[in-house]
C-alpha cells in the first residue's frame, strides 16, 4: 500500500508493541514449561525462576506419566475426542449437505436455527442431559460422554460445514445425478473429496473442542470415564498443591492441541477468520 | 406443493441431525424449563411442580444478586477492554514487519490452550510466592509483599478477566484481521494521496468500515464471558468462586447450584435466564454476520 514512509520512531514503536504482544502471549506458557522441569523445592524458593538459575529434569513428567489415573484419562480423552469427531463429521456432513445443496422449503429457517442452537449455553442442556443419561444408564460411560460433547459440537460444526459445502458448485450434483448417482454417493464420493480441505479443518476443530472441554467432562464423567481436563483440577485442589506436577500435567494435556495448532497454523488461522469460533 | 420433491430428498440427510437435536438439545431445553418450575434433585428424580417459586426465590437470593452484579462487571470489562485490545492487535499485525508469521503463531497458543490449562498457567504465573510477575511487581513497588491477586476480594474478579482476555483477545484479533483484508483499498489510497495521517485514516475509514465486526466481536465477547468456557473453566480452576463469593458468576453459580449443591430445579431457573440472554445475542448475530450470501 502507498503509505508514506514510516518514520524511524514509528517503526521502533511498532516493533516494541509487537514484541510486547508476543511476550504477553508466550511468557506465561513458557514459564509453565520451565516450572514443569524444576524440582518442587526450587520452584517454591524465592526469588522466582528468571531471577535465579535452576536444575532441569524430567522427573515431574515421569511422575505424572506413571500416575495411572492420568494415563487412563489421557486415553479416554483421546477416545472421546476421536469418537465425537467421527459422529459430528458424519451427522454434520449429511445435515450440512442438505442445507447447502438441496433447495428445500424452510432451508433458510433451518440455517438460522442451527446458528441459534450453537450459541445456547451448554449448561441449559447439561442439567437434563445428566438426568437423561442417568435414566438410560449412560451416565459415566464412553458413549454418554460422546453424546454430551456432540451437544456443543454438532450444531457448531454443521453450521461451519454448510459454508464449506456451499463452496462446492451445485452443478456437480446435477451432472452426477443425471449419471445415476444417488445423493448420498454424491456427498461422499464428490462433495467431501472436493471440500477435503475444509472437511479436514472441521476434523481438527472438533478434536480440539472436545479435548478442551471441562464442564461436560466434569459433570458427565464422574468415576469411570474421567477425562483429562477435570484431572488437572485434582492436581490443583489437593490438601497440598503439587505445583511442579501440576505444571507438567497442564503442559502434557495441552500438548496435542498446541502441536496441532502450530503445525496447521495457516489453515487454522484461515478457519478462525471464516468464523469457526467459540 | 412446490419444493416437496426437494424436501423428500433432504429429509433423510437431515434425519440424523434432527434425531440427535430432538433428543439431546430440544428435549433438554424443554425439560430444563420444566425443572426450573420444580424442586427436582439428582437423588430424587421426580417432577414436583412448585410454580414460579424458584424464580421468585431468585429475587431474594443474596448470592444470586452478587453473582449477577459480578457477571455484569466481568462481561463489561471483558468486552470493553478485550474488543479494543483485539482491534489494536489486529491493526498492528495487519502492517508489515519482520517475523509476522511467527507473531501470528504466538497468537494461536492462547487460543488453542485448553481453558483449564490457561487457568493452571496463570495460577502459577500469578502465584504470590513464586510467580515471576508477582515478584517483579513487588520489586517495582507496585504490589505488596507476596500479594495474592486471586485472594484479594476486590481484584480477584479482574484477575480472572485478565486471564480470560489472554485467552480470547487473539480470537477477536483474528476476526478483526479477516475484516481488515476487505477494507476498500481505493479509499485508503486516495486518503493517503491527500495527505491524511495514519491516525486519521484509522479513525475516518478503517473504524467505520469495521463497525459491524466490532459489534460481532462484542457479542462474541459477551457470550464467551457470560456463558462460555471463560465463565466456567477459569473460575473452576483458579478461584473456585472465592474468596467468599467474590468470583461467583451466573454460569458458574448455576452449575454449582445444580450439581455440587444438587438443586437441579433452582440451578435450571438460573440457567434459563442465561439461555434467554444468549438467544437474544444469537439473534443479533444472525442479523449482523451470519447472512447467507
Amino acid at each position: 500500500m502507498a503509505w508514506r514512509k514510516e518514520s524511524k520512531l514509528f517503526k521502533a514503536l511498532k516493533y516494541v508493541a509487537v514484541i510486547a504482544v508476543v511476550l504477553v502471549m508466550l511468557v506465561p506458557y513458557l514459564f509453565t514449561i520451565v516450572a514443569s522441569l524444576m524440582p518442587e523445592p526450587q520452584l517454591i524458593a524465592r526469588p522466582p525462576f528468571p531471577f535465579k538459575s535452576i536444575d532441569v529434569s524430567l522427573s515431574n513428567y515421569i511422575y505424572v506419566l506413571r500416575y495411572a489415573p492420568f494415563n487412563r484419562a489421557f486415553l479416554y480423552s483421546a477416545a472421546v475426542a476421536v469418537l465425537t469427531t467421527c459422529f459430528v463429521l458424519v451427522a454434520g456432513s449429511m445435515g450440512a449437505y442438505a442445507v447447502a445443496h438441496i433447495r428445500f422449503p424452510g432451508n433458510n429457517a433451518m440455517f438460522n436455527f442451527i446458528v441459534v442452537a450453537y450459541m445456547l449455553p451448554g449448561l441449559a442442556m447439561l442439567i437434563p442431559i445428566v438426568v437423561l443419561l442417568k435414566t438410560l444408564g449412560l451416565l459415566d460411560t464412553l458413549i454418554g460422554m460422546v453424546f454430551a460433547h456432540s451437544v456443543i459440537l454438532l450444531p457448531l460444526m454443521t453450521w461451519f460445514l454448510i459454508g464449506i459445502y456451499e463452496s462446492v458448485p451445485r452443478d456437480i450434483d446435477e451432472a452426477l445425478r443425471i449419471d445415476g448417482y444417488s445423493r448420498i454417493k454424491v456427498l461422499f464420493r464428490e462433495v467431501i473429496p472436493l471440500a477435503r480441505f475444509g472437511f479436514f479443518l472441521i476434523l481438527i476443530f472438533s478434536f480440539i473442542n472436545s479435548w478442551n472441554d471441562l464442564m461436560f467432562a466434569n459433570t458427565v464423567g464422574i468415576v469411570q470415564v474421567q477425562l483429562l481436563q477435570p484431572r488437572i483440577l485434582e492436581f490443583m485442589s489437593g490438601a497440598r498443591v503439587l505445583y511442579t506436577q501440576l505444571a507438567a500435567a497442564g503442559i502434557l494435556s495441552s500438548l496435542p492441541v498446541i502441536v496441532l495448532a502450530i503445525v496447521l497454523q495457516k489453515q487454522i488461522i484461515a478457519g478462525i477468520m471464516r468464523g469457526a469460533i467459540k | 406443493m412446490p419444493g416437496s420433491r426437494e424436501l423428500k430428498e433432504a429429509l433423510p440427510f437431515l434425519l440424523p441431525f434432527f434425531i440427535f437435536f430432538g433428543v439431546f438439545i430440544l428435549y433438554p431445553l424443554i425439560a430444563s424449563f420444566l425443572y426450573s418450575l420444580s424442586d427436582i434433585t439428582l437423588s430424587h428424580l421426580e417432577l414436583n411442580f412448585i410454580g414460579l417459586r424458584n424464580y421468585v426465590n431468585l429475587l431474594y437470593d443474596k448470592v444470586f444478586h452478587q453473582a449477577l452484579i459480578q457477571t455484569i462487571i466481568y462481561v463489561a470489562f471483558h468486552t470493553l477492554v478485550g474488543v479494543p485490545l483485539g482491534l489494536g492487535i489486529a491493526l498492528l499485525f495487519n502492517s508489515e514487519f519482520r517475523g509476522r508469521t511467527f507473531a501470528r503463531v504466538c497468537l494461536l497458543i492462547p487460543w488453542a490452550t485448553p481453558p483449564i490449562v490457561a487457568a493452571t498457567v496463570f495460577y502459577l504465573f500469578f502465584n504470590p510466592g513464586f510467580g515471576p510477575f508477582t515478584y517483579l511487581m513487588e520489586r517495582l513497588g507496585v504490589w505488596r509483599y507476596q500479594y495474592a491477586i486471586f485472594g484479594d476480594p476486590n481484584l480477584a474478579l479482574f484477575g480472572l478477566a485478565v486471564v480470560s482476555l489472554w485467552k480470547s483477545s487473539p480470537l477477536f484479533a483474528f476476526i478483526f484481521l479477516s475484516a481488515l483484508q476487505n477494507v476498500p483499498v481505493d479509499s485508503l489510497e486516495s486518503a493517503v494521496v491527500y495527505g491524511a495521517s495514519r491516525l486519521t485514516v484509522i479513525r475516518k475509514i478503517i473504524i467505520p468500515f469495521l463497525k459491524p465486526v466490532l459489534v460481532v466481536n462484542s457479542i462474541l465477547s459477551g457470550i464467551l464471558s457470560l456463558s462460555g468456557t471463560q465463565a466456567y473453566d477459569l473460575v473452576m480452576g483458579i478461584t473456585g468462586g472465592g474468596p467468599g463469593y467474590r468470583t461467583y458468576m451466573l454460569y458458574f453459580l448455576s452449575w454449582h447450584t445444580a450439581f455440587p449443591w444438587n438443586r437441579l430445579g433452582y440451578g435450571s431457573a438460573m440457567a434459563y435466564i442465561l439461555t434467554v440472554i444468549a438467544v437474544i445475542f444469537a439473534l443479533i448475530l444472525i442479523k449482523l454476520w451470519y447472512k447467507r450470501g
